[in-house]
Parts: C-alpha cells; sequence; structure tokens
C-alpha cells in the first residue's frame, strides 16, 4: 500500500531531518527559561498599557482576588491583569510545562517547599529592588514567612497569607454527648479519650479526624513531642527519633482502633472536605484557611488549639506571590508584588474571610469575617509555630515519609516501625 | 497514484516529466499531513529520544549524561514494583477481557430480544472518559458509605477495603478495566462472529457436531484471528493504564498502586527528573515492542488464517 515514491524520501532521511529538526527546536526554545536577571536591572514600569498574568490555585480566593485586581487597577489603571485559576492538583504540572515552554504566568503564587526549586533553576525574579528603600518593609511580615521565600541570600518573594493548625470541633456533637468542648487545657490524653467517648459506629460519627495531610497532621504532634522532621544542616531525616516514633504510634492508635475515619475510607471521602463539615467528625486538626468555608458549613463549627503534647506546637506555612524571570513586564510584575504586599491589597484578602493575610496588624478583618468562631487561636499559634525545613533538594523527602506514614496508618506496616521506614525513604533523596 | 509513479519511472521522457510533476504535486497535497506530523510527531520523537540522554528538570538546560538514565532505569526499585503492577494489572486483564467480551459477543450475536439494547448498554462504557469512570468506581468501592460494600455486608461476606490495600486495589482497578473496555472488544468479536459462514455451523450439525464441539471447532478457530488482534491491542493500551489509577489509587501525593506510567509521571512532574523519565518511557515502548514482536511470532502456532 505504500506508494512507491516514498521511497525517495528514505527512512534515514526522514529520520534524520527530524533529528535534526528536534535539535533545532531543543536549542531554540531551552534556554529561554533561566535568563538570570535581578530587579535592579530591570526597567522600572514607565506607565503604558501592558497586560500581565497572575497565577493560583485556590479557588475559595477567586472573588478576594478579584477584588484586589480591581483594586490595583485604581492605581495603574494601564495594567492589566488577567487572574488565571488553575486547580491545585493541576498548578504544578502547569507551571513546569509553561516555564519550559517559555510561556508562563507573570506574577504567581509559590509555596515554600517549591521555593529553593525554581530559585535555584533561575526561574525567579530576585525582588530585593522593592524591598526596603524599594518600598517593602519586611519587618511588617513574620521572620518564618519572610525566611521562606528567601534563598542564598536572594528574597524572590513577599508572603501574603499564612496558616497555622488548630483544632476545629463540631459544637453539636459535643452538645449531644454532653461532653465539654476542647480548651487551651487539653493535652494527648484528654484528645484521646474525648475521641472514644464520641466515636459512635452505629450513627455514623467519628470522634476524631486525622486527614492524610502531613502539614495538617503528623507533622504537628511530632513537633508536640519535642521531635524534629530534618537534622540541623537539613541532610537527614530524624524522624526515627524515639520522640517522632512516640508521635507516629499516638496516631496510627485512632486509625486502628477506628476513632478516625480509615484510610480506605478518605480514599474517597477527604474528612476535611465532606466527613466533617457534613457532621459525621467531631473534631478535625485543621489549617486556618479552613475557616471560612467551615464558617458557611451546615455544621456548627467552632475552634480550638491543637491539645498540647510535651510542649505546645503547630506548623506554620504561607503563601508567597513571586515573579517569572522570563516575563516580558517585569516592571508591571514588580508593582503588582509590590502592591499585594501592602496594606490595602492585604485588607480586601483578610475581609473576603478566606485566609489570613501575611502582613502584621491586619488580621482583624479576618476575624471579623467569622465572628461565630473563636480564630484568634489561629494568630496566638504563631508563637510556638514551626516552620517545615526546606531542602534544596525540593520536597520529594515529605512524600517519601508521607508513602510509609499513610502504610502505617493503613496498618500495612507496624506502628513502631513507623518512623524508622520513613526516616530511611527520606534519607534516599535527601 | 503509486501506479502513475512507477510506469513513470520505467517510462521514456515525456512519462517522466510527468510523472515528476505528478509526483511533486502528491508531495504537495500531503505537505499539510506530513508537516503536522513532522512537528507533532517525529520532532517530538526525535526530542524525546534525545533527552532521555540528559538530566534534565525542566527549568534549566538539559545536561548530556550518556546512558546514566537507561541503567538507573535497570536498577530503579520503584521502576520494577511500578512494572510488577502493571503486569500485575495486564495479565488477568487481558485474559478475563477476552474470556468475557468472548462470551457477551455470541450472547448477543443470537436471537435474543431487545438485542441492540444491549449491545449499546455493554459499549457504552468505551465511550465514558476513563477519569469519569475512575470517580464513579471509586465511590462505588468506597468501604463505609459504598454500594459494593454495603452489599456484602448484607450478605455477611467479608468487605475489603479495595483501593487502600495494594492487593485488592489491583482487583478493583481490573474490574474497572474489565467493565469499561469488555464493550469494544464485544463489538470486535461480534464482527468476527459475523464472518463465519452459516455453512459451516450446518455441515458441522449434519455430522453430529453437538454446541460445544460446534464451538470447540468451528467458532474457536475461525476466531483466533479477531483473538489475536484484541490480545495485542489490549496488551499496548493495557501496559500504559494511568487515568484509572491517577484517580482511583492516589491519596494525598501517594498511590498505593504505581503503574509505569504513573511512575513516569511522578518522576517528570513531580519529582522534577523530566529526563529519566523520558528515560523510562522509552523503556516501556521497547517492552511493548518485544511482547507484540514475541505475540506476532507466537500467533503462526494458533491463528488460523481461512
Amino acid at each position: 500500500m505504500v506508494p512507491k515514491f516514498s521511497t525517495r524520501v528514505n527512512r534515514r532521511s526522514l529520520l534524520g531531518a527530524a533529528g535534526g529538526a528536534s535539535a533545532l527546536a531543543l536549542t531554540g526554545m531551552l534556554p529561554k527559561i533561566g535568563s538570570a536577571q535581578d530587579a535592579s536591572a530591570v526597567e522600572p514600569y514607565n506607565g503604558e498599557e501592558v497586560t500581565i498574568t497572575y497565577g493560583f490555585w485556590d479557588m475559595a480566593q477567586e472573588a478576594a482576588i478579584t477584588a484586589q485586581l480591581e483594586a490595583f487597577k485604581v492605581h495603574f489603571p494601564a495594567i492589566t491583569v488577567e487572574p488565571q485559576i488553575v486547580p491545585w492538583g493541576d498548578y504544578w504540572t502547569k507551571l513546569q510545562t509553561s516555564l519550559s515552554g517559555g510561556e508562563s504566568f507573570d506574577v504567581f503564587w509559590i509555596n515554600s517547599a517549591s521555593l529553593p526549586v525554581y530559585a535555584s533553576a533561575g526561574a525567579l525574579l530576585p525582588i530585593d529592588a522593592v524591598v526596603g528603600d524599594g518600598g517593602v518593609d519586611l519587618a511588617n511580615f513574620a521572620v518564618p514567612l519572610v525566611e521562606m521565600y528567601g534563598w542564598e541570600g536572594v528574597q524572590y518573594g513577599i508572603p501574603r497569607d499564612f496558616d497555622t493548625i488548630a483544632l476545629f470541633y463540631n459544637k453539636d456533637i459535643f452538645d449531644a454527648a454532653g461532653v465539654a468542648y476542647p480548651d487551651d487545657t487539653w493535652t494527648w490524653e484528654t484528645f484521646r479519650t474525648v475521641s472514644e467517648q464520641l466515636t459512635d459506629a452505629d450513627a455514623g460519627i467519628w470522634g476524631a479526624g486525622l486527614q492524610t495531610s502531613w502539614q495538617e497532621n503528623y507533622y504537628n504532634f511530632i513537633y508536640q513531642n519535642g521531635g524534629q522532621l530534618l537534622s540541623e544542616d537539613l541532610s537527614t531525616s530524624v524522624v526515627d527519633s524515639p520522640e517522632a516514633s512516640e508521635a507516629f504510634v499516638y496516631l496510627t492508635g485512632f486509625f486502628a482502633d477506628e476513632l478516625t475515619p480509615t484510610i480506605a475510607i478518605q480514599q474517597s471521602n477527604p474528612v476535611a472536605d465532606t466527613l466533617f463539615p457534613a457532621g459525621n467528625v467531631a473534631m478535625l486538626p485543621g489549617g486556618s484557611f479552613r475557616a471560612g468555608t467551615y464558617g458557611q458549613a451546615d455544621a456548627n463549627i467552632d475552634v480550638a488549639p491543637l491539645p498540647q503534647g510535651k510542649e505546645r506546637a503547630t506548623v506554620t506555612h504561607g503563601l508567597a506571590n513571586v515573579i517569572w524571570s522570563g516575563g516580558a513586564n517585569p516592571g508591571a510584575a514588580l508593582e503588582l508584588v509590590k502592591w499585594l504586599a501592602g496594606e490595602e491589597a492585604e485588607t480586601i484578602l483578610g475581609e473576603s474571610g478566606a485566609t489570613v493575610p501575611a502582613h502584621a496588624g491586619l488580621q482583624q478583618p479576618w476575624l471579623d469575617a467569622n465572628p461565630d468562631m473563636n480564630l484568634q487561636v489561629f494568630i496566638d499559634a504563631l508563637e510556638y509555630a514551626h516552620k517545615v525545613p526546606d531542602p534544596v533538594v525540593g520536597f520529594e523527602w515529605q512524600i517519601k515519609i508521607q508513602e510509609v506514614v499513610i502504610e502505617g496508618f493503613a496498618g500495612n506496616i507496624p506502628a513502631e516501625e513507623i518512623g524508622a521506614q520513613a526516616a530511611a525513604a527520606a534519607n534516599e533523596v535527601l | 497514484m503509486a501506479e502513475t509513479v512507477s510506469a513513470g519511472a520505467s517510462g521514456g521522457v515525456l512519462g517522466g516529466r510527468r510523472s515528476r510533476q505528478e509526483a511533486a504535486w502528491g508531495y504537495l497535497l500531503i505537505a499539510p499531513v506530513m508537516l503536522g506530523f513532522a512537528v507533532f510527531f517525529l520532532i517530538a520523537l526525535g526530542a524525546s529520544f534525545y533527552l532521555s540522554f540528559n538530566k534534565w528538570d525542566m527549568l534549566t538546560s538539559p545536561v548530556f549524561n550518556g546512558l546514566d538514565n537507561y541503567r538507573d532505569v535497570w536498577r530503579d526499585g520503584e521502576f520494577r514494583e511500578a512494572l510488577v503492577n502493571t503486569l500485575a494489572i495486564t495479565i488477568p486483564h487481558i485474559v478475563l477481557r477476552l474470556i468475557c467480551a468472548m462470551g457477551l459477543a455470541m450472547a448477543l450475536n443470537s436471537n435474543i430480544r431487545f438485542r441492540s439494547f444491549y449491545r449499546m448498554l455493554f459499549f457504552l462504557p468505551v465511550l465514558t472518559m476513563p477519569v469519569a469512570i475512575g470517580t464513579i468506581w471509586k465511590w462505588l468501592y468506597d468501604p463505609a458509605f459504598g454500594p459494593i460494600n454495603s452489599f456484602l455486608r448484607r450478605f455477611g461476606l467479608p468487605e475489603p477495603e479495595w483501593l487502600s490495600n495494594p492487593r485488592t486495589a489491583i482487583a478493583a482497578v481490573v474490574i474497572v478495566l474489565l467493565w469499561s473496555g469488555v464493550g469494544y472488544d464485544m463489538v470486535i468479536y461480534l464482527a468476527g462472529l459475523q464472518t463465519i459462514p452459516r455453512e459451516y455451523y450446518e455441515a458441522a450439525s449434519l455430522d453430529g457436531a453437538g454446541a460445544w464441539q460446534r464451538f470447540r471447532d468451528v467458532t474457536l478457530p475461525l476466531l483466533t484471528p479477531t483473538i489475536f488482534f484484541l490480545s495485542v491491542i489490549g496488551i499496548i493500551y493495557s501496559l500504559q493504564v494511568f487515568d484509572l489509577v491517577y484517580v482511583m489509587t492516589r491519596i494525598d501525593q501517594t498511590n498505593q498502586l504505581p503503574t509505569v506510567v504513573y511512575y513516569i509521571y511522578e518522576e517528570g512532574f513531580r519529582n522534577f527528573r523530566m529526563g529519566y523519565a523520558i528515560s523510562v518511557a522509552w523503556v516501556l515502548l521497547l517492552m511493548i515492542l518485544v511482547f507484540t514482536f514475541i505475540q506476532f511470532r507466537l500467533q503462526r502456532r494458533w491463528v488460523n488464517y481461512v
């Protein structure tokens, strides 16, 4: 069936041509990504009409960001900012492919774990020029948040919000059982005892909702028990310490005794998104970013500090706005990032109730947006909050730990071995 | 067109010019397709082959590292685990699918009522997006609220934790693959069944062959080309299973049942090792080629072409 003239363009020359074209395509498109320049070398925004894009993932913040961008437009009428929401599940894939394809967001959200990866690759524009004399006073932001977005002494991002973890609880379940609400006197024992009291398999109620998320689950308990995630020099994982192992054993007990929905159930029912707001779970260690949603949930929800172990502890994290180093309008992008770090933008963010603004002194609007809950506990938690370490090699080590922990929670490996196996798995990639 | 060209090649001067002209037209007319093919397939293929010999994170320029990637694939325990999972899914999937689809096709080739309706019913899942299928089945498998386990509970049967245990997860995924793919095979079988002349069955009946003998000695041998085609296509498809495990067995960044293509995704897009991921993809391609080659070799022993 092959037409004869195809023999003239024989296979070898076709492949050769394809190979040559491939090489051309590669050399043509690749080096665009890491155009190392810094903000001082960037031509300042000169007032011309430009359009830039702003990438982020959280649908719950769409309204807040739209409001922010409208306010920005008042100050910079010539800069049009196109918001681009990419859901979390696709965000990083989209970011990677768009960066390597040479057409990415001008300004975008990043998390602390990803910062060293993208900064070291030269994909981010240093923003030292807008810091300090440039207009943004970093003293307005908590130190751990600022540190998350610096790398090798250069600042790449300004924190926009922060989160801490506390204990959400369903008041109706407590009232029905005649049990006192959680408060700051609670310890690990209280949490366990009350979880047992409130669990009612026949009624479909679990006392505790321990999520599969590391940030809202075991990281907090490891720090509370005096443990650490990584060694001081970030070169090895120390979750095999007795302190961390004890935390894993304590938490696995909730799964083994079905005081919390099992891993199998959580596979199709994420506790924080379905079972807790639906009233099937009495208590849920969860992040402040959930407060906005829970304020509107059917369940009657309030919040208390996390129960304490040997010490009081939570982990904290915050997102930052960063700039793509390969963008066509770095000047306008810098203006946006600078403005987003200011009081006006942060106040709009707080008023939306979706997340806690990072700027010092601007948390009141967030508290006011959800007056029925004692959200102050999240802000107070900053005092005893730990920052999750971020080694340059990226965050794969956290996933390695997670894989082992999930197996442990599912009962596939003994609770006592979780720490040792997790540390070994993490050390392979560190 | 091929005829004109070959005639021209051996023809005289006039014919030569004409054929050259026609050939030029030919090239011109297929140029749009070839251009698309070159840009989206050949160049991409070449680039991918080259990149498989590089260390590349997609953020900085690729660094050539020779055969290092392939050497690492050879030693990679996680790749081996993914490969074992993939084969553990593929083998039962293909065997069961070939058998179930043949049974269905034979049932729906007889004169039952609502034949077309049933055929459509079994074919519908083939037209459904794998992600949608995975999402629905994930709910069906839910150990607390899903209908499958509440059914088992009613009869006091053991309730597996389907997706969170690697062993039962294989069964769960195979069941879904079967459900969603059996309709396709059924249609191909139906076509195969309808090419078997009725006279063969009549002759067999006259010779005293019962239903089983007619199946064994007439239907089955004449369906071997169909079975061969379906097993080749099925294995190629099944070795690349991704969407279902991505949707069904993943929980918070971890996956109980990583397959080879899932592993490629993870290495490339999550762990920033795109060069390595690409080399895994080439190894998978090679394996598919080997599988298919073996199948073509073995067909001579069992496939009957009339």
